[in-house]
């Protein structure tokens, strides 16, 4: 029925109108009648001509792309009389190939961004165009969708250029744990861990099982400073503590000098796995799997312990050291913008919109084709067809973390089936920094923040790894810096986050 | 008989010195031959080792899953490594020669001409652009032939100094004095005369078509133009991108954990070059001392 | 100019074949030399290469306002002095007592081996320096452990060692294929000279040092004047994938390029990084001009321009 009604509206050329029948008549979830009748009002006069969006993603080329993309832009016609090109690009040519086609101009519509991915840099640069008033035409649902917290921590100098995907807002901290070790010496993992809770349970290890690393890699470091501070550069960073956005120096931080004696304490008790300089938590799970270890330190999320037992094969727990903590980084993670060579920004809108509403477009871009790529189990849940596995599938998923609303993303039958209300409580629980929302501009200080981030490199591992005395490093890492610009990116630092501040307060 | 002695004390010291190089260059090439073939266990394990405890071909399973895939890779590679030898080495020799003659008008400026490009350059860029929009090369089996590896500046000066240190100038003057003309003296006696360096370029740029990635990532598109060297190498460089990428997103973190294992990333290592190790034979029958310029001359 | 006029005449074909290299390195090379503006502009991407405003001398800042200047310069000079010497030395001795060898199939069974260095890459290769250097299970420290009871070394946490090791890396990586061009260079030489002087009774050692290498040394001069113009370049490989990008190393693995590989991960400033390669590229220019004209000056022939 609907399906007639909707040829016969296509026929009739009321392209708009044929939006509305659609939404109701696919996705699980109807589209808001508004976003229609919003598209309706913009382009009333005549319908929709046909165009091809080009999404622009970091991922390797399925085999079965063009199958896949086939049967979006089927879908897509009957949408918004559009069809798709994916054009998936190799990680590793993504820095080149991206910025070839941002400097001749190439013709593209949507581009995976992210604060660690160039975002601020590209916008600083003119890439992507302003979606406000785009999104207020032809993305009426995006808003309902996200939420006021995610849209704000988006925005660059008060203007949103990007939109992120919905997916786990903020970071969670902590270990995953050998589980045969937790269960033979009962380890209590439930709830947030302090310091001391954790290193009780590696002195256990390192005492009862001597050919066992308590834990490899500095990565906990990493995740102890971005639990404790939302670091803008250079060290400067605004305590989590913190009732206003103002950033401290962290090298001059007492808690944080207090912490790297901890960690050098951890190194000369052995602790560490001997290869700390270069391990990474790769290597983690590498050495727990081939029973030389106990922990490695992980940004968690809900369900991490039991992903990661899936994909290394052994089993881990995770183990919380903070509670999750939400960062203007955590917002930007990952996020579709409109490029400004978009032939239609207008239409990459409306397939963005339907990317965070349209279950079934959504699910086809994650998961290839139904019967052919995955088949259902019952309504959310799916899994391979006969015959096809990990190693031979034909689309394997290009990252739903990636696009629109990863919540209406199927879930494999191995997994949580309630993992997107595990989510929605974790979000929930974040605490959300003083300055979410405020992102800094490098182009002022590029040329200090250039040398500057050599210096980083040059101390940071060493002091992460607990090698050496911190308090020698950090000395001569603080003068080093100061002689590669810091004063002049601290004033620019302070400078902003009032500016940010103040804008913030009207 | 004294001599005699001497000398064999002297072919054995160079023998002992040429084996310790051998197994200095060949061991590392065995090693990573044998870690391709160890199971993942014993290389959790025990690490890298020449002897595996468990050997496995899980990991060529794994490349070879699809064959097709691979037999195209490989196929685009020997297209465009032959295709390239043959004009490169053409072309390098062309320009070379003439250069080699010290009489050579212009000699000084086109020499400075050639080394300018090895000094300056306008960076990927204009590069890319100058070949994508006014030659049109995206997505073509030529721009994995001519960008960048057609002539390579340093093999033109390499081989202009090879030809001065080994035409000697008395060949080419009686050629010329017979009525012999230019193009007759390179074709008939400069290239007979100089087979050992034609080969030793033309293995260079075998070596360097066969190993390019770089111009197949940037102008190739299309999955089924991929040569082989891109297929192989993307993968250990995508691990590479995201392990410095890891600490920022914990999704990259997670990508990280599917990449694939060790041994896995040695047998891309192996199927990549492997075939190379044909192309040196090839070019050896030329190495062939002994021709000397009366016999050309004759 | 009649002079010219006729000595252009009578190469006509000599420099008609000089063509397709020259057109080839015009479209190749000179073209997209425009390119070298963006290191004087602040670049966006909106206005483009030709309409974004210039930043003076301001791309060229970063690579100056830190202490780390002078150490980059002089390590990348330095590597590159070391790897230069050692490598023509070594080479040119492989190429030599490889042309002593008498038996056909050993001696190319040599030649063969020593080019697999060559061919495995870098990412690979740190591999396999991380599985003889790593603390835990690494060959060379259980050898310092078992068999002479000495401490374990944690290689990555001393920058101390890795000037050595990253030479005998480089060393290992790049000698054989050099000593081939030396080899191909000797096959060529006339053999009327060797007959001349075996007749003369000259010895071994006398005909490689009165008659191979001074044949040779246009190879030997070329190859070692093309190093020196690329002394502020360095293999981005060897210097970043090597040490395993260990930030305890940098005092003495940090060159110009991986400074600069360093600094861009964040910002990606691309007139910065011209700017870089530009500094790199003038400095080169100037040290082998230097260099030519010393060549010169010795023998006109040898030099490259």
């Amino acid at each position: 029925m609907k399906k007639a009604y909707h040829l016969v509206l296509m026929i009739m050329l009321c392209g708009m109108l044929a939006l509305t029948g659609c939404g109701k008549g696919d996705s699980g979830k109807a589209a808001e009648p508004g976003a229609s009748s919003g598209n309706a009002g913009g382009k009333s006069e005549s319908a929709l001509k046909p165009y091809k969006i080009t999404l622009v993603y970091p991922a390797t080329a399925a085999k079965d792309l063009q199958l896949v993309q086939d049967e979006m832009s089927k879908y897509l016609t009957e949408k918004i009389n559009a069809t798709i090109e994916l054009k998936p690009i190799e990680w590793a040519s993504w820095d080149d190939k991206t910025n070839l086609m941002k400097i001749s101009n190439e013709p593209f519509d949507l581009m995976f961004t992210a604060s660690w991915f160039s975002y601020p840099k590209d916008v600083a640069k003119g890439q992507y165009l302003e979606l406000d008033d785009l999104m207020a035409q032809y993305g009426k649902d995006i808003p309902g969708v996200l939420g006021d917290d995610f849209i704000k921590g988006s925005r660059i100098g008060g203007k949103l250029y990007a939109l992120p995907t919905k997916k786990e807002f903020g970071q969670g901290f902590g270990f995953l744990l050998d589980k045969k070790l937790v269960d033979k010496y009962k380890f209590d993992t439930n709830g947030v861990k302090s310091l001391e809770d954790m290193e009780a349970m590696f002195k256990t290890i390192k005492e009862n099982e001597p050919g066992i690393t308590p834990i490899v890699s500095s990565k906990f470091t990493n995740i102890w400073e971005a639990a404790n501070y939302d670091g803008v550069v250079a060290n400067l960073s605004i305590p989590r503590v913190s009732k206003e956005p103002k950033a401290i120096d962290t090298l001059e931080d007492p808690k944080f000098i207090d912490f790297y004696k901890r960690m050098h304490q951890w190194n000369q008790n052995g602790w560490f796995d001997k290869d700390v300089l270069t391990s990474d938590a790769d290597q983690g799970m590498n050495m727990i799997k081939a029973g030389k270890a106990f922990a490695v330190a992980q940004s968690l999320k809900p369900g991490k312990d039991k992903e990661m037992s899936l994909s290394s094969g052994v089993d881990v727990v995770q183990v919380e050291t903070a509670e999750p903590f939400t960062t203007t980084g955590d917002a930007q993670g990952a996020m579709l913008g409109i490029s400004r060579t978009s032939k239609d920004p207008a239409r990459a809108m409306m397939f963005l919109n339907l990317l965070y509403t349209d279950k079934t477009l959504l699910n086809m871009l994650d998961w290839g084709i139904e019967g052919k790529h995955y088949v259902k189990k019952s309504d959310n849940v799916i899994d391979f067809p006969e015959g096809v596995n990990a190693d031979n599938q034909t689309y394997p998923n290009p990252g739903g973390w990636m696009f629109g609303n990863q919540f209406n993303s199927y879930l494999w039958s191995n997994e949580d089936p309630n993992k997107w209300e595990e989510f929605e409580k974790f979000n929930q629980r974040a605490e959300h920094s003083i300055a979410l929302g405020f992102a800094f501009n490098q182009e002022p200080v590029k040329s200090e923040m250039a040398s500057i981030a050599n210096v980083e490199k040059e101390f940071g591992a060493t002091l992460r790894s607990g090698a050496v005395d911190p308090e020698k490093i950090i000395a001569k890492w603080k003068e080093k810096r100061k002689a590669a610009g810091f004063d002049k990116v601290k004033a620019e630092v302070d400078k902003q986050l009032a500016e940010w501040a103040q804008s913030q307060a009207k | 008989m004294a001599l005699n002695t001497k000398s064999r004390i002297g072919s054995a010291l160079i023998h002992m010195f040429f084996w310790a190089f051998t197994i200095v260059s060949l061991v590392p090439f065995i090693l990573v031959f044998m870690v391709s073939i160890s199971s993942e266990d014993s290389i959790l394990q025990k690490g890298y080792s020449l002897f595996p405890s468990q050997i496995s071909f899980a990991a060529y399973h794994f490349l070879f899953n699809d064959f097709s895939e691979i037999a195209k890779a490989y196929g685009v590679t020997i297209i465009t490594t032959l295709v390239g030898t043959v004009i490169s080495l053409l072309i390098t020799a062309l320009f070379a020669y003439p250069l080699s003659r010290p009489d050579l008008p212009f000699r000084r400026t086109i020499s400075f001409y050639i080394f300018f490009t090895m000094l300056f350059g306008g960076g990927m860029v204009p590069w890319y652009i100058t070949y994508v929009n006014m030659f049109d090369l995206k997505n073509t089996i030529l721009a994995m032939i001519i960008p960048n590896l057609l002539l390579s500046a340093f093999n033109v000066l390499l081989m202009r100094s090879f030809f001065a240190s080994t035409i000697p100038e008395s060949v080419v003057e009686s050629a010329t004095i017979d009525g012999a003309s230019e193009l007759k003296i390179f074709f008939k006696i400069v290239v007979p005369l100089s087979l050992p360096i034609m080969a030793t370029i033309g293995l260079f740029n075998t070596l360097s078509y066969w190993n390019d990635w770089y111009n197949c990532m940037l102008f190739i598109d299309k999955p089924e133009l991929y040569n082989i060297q891109y297929l192989m190498t993307k993968t250990l460089t995508n691990i590479q991108y995201l392990l410095m990428k890891s600490n920022s997103s914990a999704q990259v973190g997670d990508l990280l954990a599917k990449m694939p294992r060790e041994t896995v990333r040695m047998a891309l290592a192996i199927v990549g070059i492997a075939p190379l190790l044909f192309a040196y034979p090839f070019f050896q029958k030329y190495y062939i001392s002994g021709i000397t310029s009366g016999a050309v001359k004759g | 100019m009649p002079n010219l006029k006729k000595s252009l005449k009578k190469y006509k074909w000599l420099l008609l074949m000089t063509l397709p290299g020259i057109v080839y390195l015009f479209i190749n090379n000179y073209i997209p030399m425009y390119g070298v503006i963006l290191a004087f502009k602040n670049y966006n991407y909106v206005d483009g290469i030709w309409g974004s405003a210039w930043a003076g001398l301001d791309n060229f800042k970063f690579l100056f306002n830190s202490q780390d200047a002078y150490i980059i310069t002089r390590n990348t000079f330095l590597y590159n002095f070391v790897f230069i010497v050692l490598n023509l030395v070594m080479a040119v001795l492989v190429a030599l007592l490889i042309n002593e060898i008498k038996d056909k199939v050993i001696s190319r069974f040599y030649q063969s081996t020593f080019l697999l260095p060559h061919i495995i890459s870098m990412v690979v290769v740190a591999y396999l320096v991380y599985s003889f250097l790593n603390v835990d299970s690494g060959l060379i420290n259980r050898l310092l452990t078992k068999w002479f009871g000495a401490e374990a070394i944690s290689w990555y946490g001393e920058p101390k060692y890795w000037p050595y090791i990253l030479v005998i890396v480089n060393a290992w990586k790049n000698v054989g294929y050099l000593s081939i061009i030396y080899f191909a260079s000797i096959i060529g030489i006339d053999k009327e000279y060797y007959e001349a002087a075996t007749i003369d009774g000259a010895s071994k050692w006398k005909q490689m040092t009165r008659i191979t290498i001074p044949l040779i040394l246009p190879v030997i001069t070329t190859m070692t004047l093309l190093a020196v113009s690329g002394i502020l370049r360095s293999d981005f490989g060897l210097f970043y994938q090597v040490p395993m990008n260990t930030g305890a190393l940098i005092p003495t693995t940090n060159t110009i390029d991986t400074f600069v590989y360093r600094a861009m991960i964040q910002s990606g400033d691309i007139g910065m990084s011209t700017a870089a390669g530009f500094y790199q590229s003038v400095v080169c220019f100037v040290l082998i001009l230097v260099a030519n004209a010393a060549v010169r000056r010795i023998n006109k022939r040898d030099a490259l321009f």
